[in-house]
């Protein structure tokens, strides 16, 4: 080839290749745009009515400052609702990942009917969760409820389920971890699945087996798995809402509310949008902060044998 | 290489106007209104007023009304509409055209029908200036709704409760033969109609007024509180109250299992459902600063939009549904009093309640505490107040402060 047709030849494959990254570009311009409308826009105007006393639709509002915020902090329920947002991110992220590595672990063996399982435990994650709410609302009504008719036909007494709010926050912790259990056996699964086989074999030459083996080998190798699995269910479970809102609409009283149900009842019920956005605002920031550290506390993890 | 170029532009631009499209009117065409009722899918309510509009729809050529069916966050999808100037041609107020939602809506006062507003209409719709902001498709009268058969296995007669200690007596009664005496569904949020029934006759005048006035003072409140703890206390509600749903307690009150309910008569509607020859009724709320009363307020009622496109067209059509002969198909599926003179009430099972303590007794009656006294967007936590007081959440106290945190913060948003 001579030295022009060479030079003509790679100006060529750089004119495809910027050509080809510019249209690729071109692409992400609507997710760029859903994302600067439905996400940067109201993050930006949410902050800007966090500072106002508007009632969510009049065109009148006015400037209160810090206001919100000094409510929010003499607010006694938003202390409490506070608490049961830690309990649902954190509840449902440690049930979720026991199970969901269980579970992977168990169905990543060579045991028949494994892919009729797996598709069986990841389908509620495929549902709304509003449809999931629902199913297990009818599980837990007093009337007629299927787990108030097996305790009559036990000869027991029916048992008023969402009465104890205690008792109610745990039934959300625990549907919330059943719906998407499923979610973090796949990333496990997708884990185990691509290890490096190499240091397994190596391991299992060295004689290392069984709980020694997953210690030390396996456990370790799935941290990236670990780290997103943990992070996924966190931020669900710290934005948890639809399921509150069909089982126990946030009641009795304020005890089941998370923060996501409090913003929309501050919002839509209470009218107090100025409010609202304020609540919207600290779980923004944090949602933002847990992500950051744990996402760079994880990546830091190391096992050590 | 082009062609991909081409067809890269083609897939964004298709993609970037699907976007912007889903962001239009609910509304299309010239001539097409839109009507947020507020009514159920398949209610009867609902069934009336698409048989009424059917007939404006051919009477008027061209013309296609879009009823839009109640969902579950209504009074939410209405607020979001609102603020984001894209109000519906026409909505239901649910309670609120004068005090929530009249400066987004056209003053009705010089319609032609607007003389035929029944004494009670006027003093639930108008303002001082007379002005008023949606028609009355009812009116609200209502007390205590019971179920007689409960009542009379109980050995209690429904004309001889007049204060709260008679209905307390009542519900010990009630209780012993195995019913609750108050059905109610926490599920709903029907925990906020306990205050606000009651609320009315344990409040003094001054009290009121120092509400009005943007003093709330936790005393008065504390009593509301205190009574209905109480009836918590002493195992009054239906065991279910925390799960139950409104149709749970419409099938407790139809198979005799609930005596009293406090909700407006149009509960009678979903009872008769499950039940066609239950024997219902409703008596006045006793009170312990005067006699006895009943509540009144807007149910069901249609306002025009002041930014609708369509101004002209939506007063026609409001005012053909004002027309007697519609008026009546409409009212008869209310189950409540008319809110226009010269339509007949059909009232079915309250219907002798209603004879009596309003035609007859002339029963003195009073608005709905929290939309006269209380800055709007009080009845959440009105509700979750209740609510906390009927489950043991909180105590009188606590309900009361609660009141006054929230008071404190929405009275400045006033209109």
């Amino acid at each position: 080839m001579t030295s022009a047709g060479y030079v003509e030849k790679t100006m060529r494959r750089r004119r495809n290749g910027r050509f080809a990254s510019s249209s690729m570009n071109l692409f992400y311009v609507p997710a760029v745009l859903i994302l600067v409308v439905f996400t940067v826009y109201p993050l930006i105007s949410g902050l800007g009515f966090s500072f106002t006393n508007w009632d969510g639709y009049n065109p009148q509002k006015s400037f209160v400052a810090m206001q919100n915020y000094l409510n929010m902090a003499k607010d006694k329920n938003f202390w409490m609702i506070l608490g049961n947002t830690a309990i649902y991110g954190i509840g449902s992220t440690v049930i979720q990942q026991i199970l969901g590595l269980g579970l992977a672990l168990l169905l990543n063996a060579k045991i028949r009917g494994r892919n009729l399982m797996r598709a069986v435990i990841y389908l509620p994650a495929l549902i709304s969760p509003v449809v999931m709410g629902t199913m297990y609302y009818f599980i837990f009504q007093y009337q007629t409820g299927a787990l108030n008719t097996v305790v009559t036909s036990l000869g027991g007494s029916r048992i008023v389920w969402f009465q104890n709010p205690h008792v109610s926050v745990a039934i959300i912790v625990v549907v919330n971890s059943i719906q998407f259990v499923g979610t973090s056996m796949i990333i496990y699964l997708a884990g185990l699945q691509g290890m490096d086989q190499s240091v397994v074999e190596a391991a299992s030459i060295d004689g290392a087996s069984g709980m020694k083996m997953f210690w030390n080998i396996t456990l370790p190798l799935l941290q990236p798995a670990f780290t997103t699995s943990v992070v996924l269910n966190l931020i669900g479970g710290l934005k948890l809402f639809d399921v509150i809102t069909v089982m126990t609409g946030g009641g009795p009283g304020y005890s089941t509310n998370s923060m996501s149900t409090y913003i929309s009842l501050s919002y839509f019920r209470n009218q107090n949008a100025g409010y609202a956005s304020a609540l919207g605002v600290v779980l923004f920031l944090l949602i933002a902060v847990v992500t950051y550290l744990m996402n760079t506390g994880l990546a830091k993890l190391k096992w050590e044998s | 290489m082009k062609s991909t170029k081409v067809l890269t532009g083609l897939v964004c631009c298709a993609l970037t106007v699907t976007m912007a499209s889903a962001c239009g009117s609910a509304t299309s065409g010239d001539s097409t209104l839109e009507v947020m009722t507020g009514m159920s899918n398949g209610s009867d309510q609902l069934k009336a007023l698409r048989k009424v509009t059917q007939l404006f729809e051919k009477k008027n050529p061209g013309t296609k009304i879009n009823l839009v069916e109640r969902t579950n966050s209504y009074e939410q999808d209405l607020k979001v509409r609102l603020s984001a100037h894209n109000a519906p041609d026409i909505f239901n107020t649910h309670g609120w055209s004068r005090d929530r939602y009249a400066s987004f809506l056209e003053n009705l006062q010089d319609r032609a029908w607007a003389s035929k507003m029944t004494p009670t209409a006027d003093t639930v719709f108008r303002k001082a200036d007379k002005s008023f902001y949606a028609l009355p498709l009812d009116v609200q009268v209502t007390g205590l709704f019971y179920n007689q058969t409960v009542l009379e296995k109980a050995g209690v007669d429904s004309n001889s409760i007049r204060s709260w200690n008679d209905f307390d007596a009542a519900c010990a009664k009630i209780k012993s033969s195995g019913a609750a005496c108050i059905g109610n569904s926490g599920k709903e949020g029907w925990a906020g109609n306990l205050a606000d029934f009651a609320a009315s006759g344990l409040y003094t005048k001054k009290e009121t007024n120092d509400l009005k006035k943007g003093t709330f003072d936790i005393a008065p409140y504390e009593k509301v509180g205190a009574l209905i703890r109480s009836w918590a206390q002493k195992g009054y509600f239906n065991a279910d109250y925390t799960s139950a749903t409104a149709d749970d307690v419409a099938r407790m009150v139809a198979s005799d299992q609930a005596a009293f309910v406090f909700q407006t008569n149009s509960l009678q509607t979903m009872v008769t459902s499950y039940k066609p020859d239950v024997k219902l009724g409703f008596l006045p709320v006793p009170s312990s600063t005067g006699d006895p009363y009943l509540v009144v307020g807007e149910d069901y009622a249609l306002g025009v939009s002041k930014s609708s496109k369509h101004k002209d067209l939506a007063l026609k059509y409001i005012d053909f549904l004002a027309e007697p002969s519609n008026m009546t198909v409409i009212s008869d599926t209310m189950g409540n009093a008319p809110g226009l003179t010269g339509i007949q009430p059909k009232l079915d099972k309250v219907a002798d309640s209603y004879t009596k303590w309003v035609d007859k007794d002339k029963t003195s009656t009073v608005p709905f505490f929290d939309r006269v006294y209380l800055p709007s967007g009080m009845w959440d936590t009105m509700v979750t107040t209740s609510d906390g007081l009927v489950t043991g959440q909180l105590d009188a106290k606590g309900a009361a402060e609660q009141m006054k945190s929230s008071f404190g913060g929405l009275y400045g948003q006033k209109s």
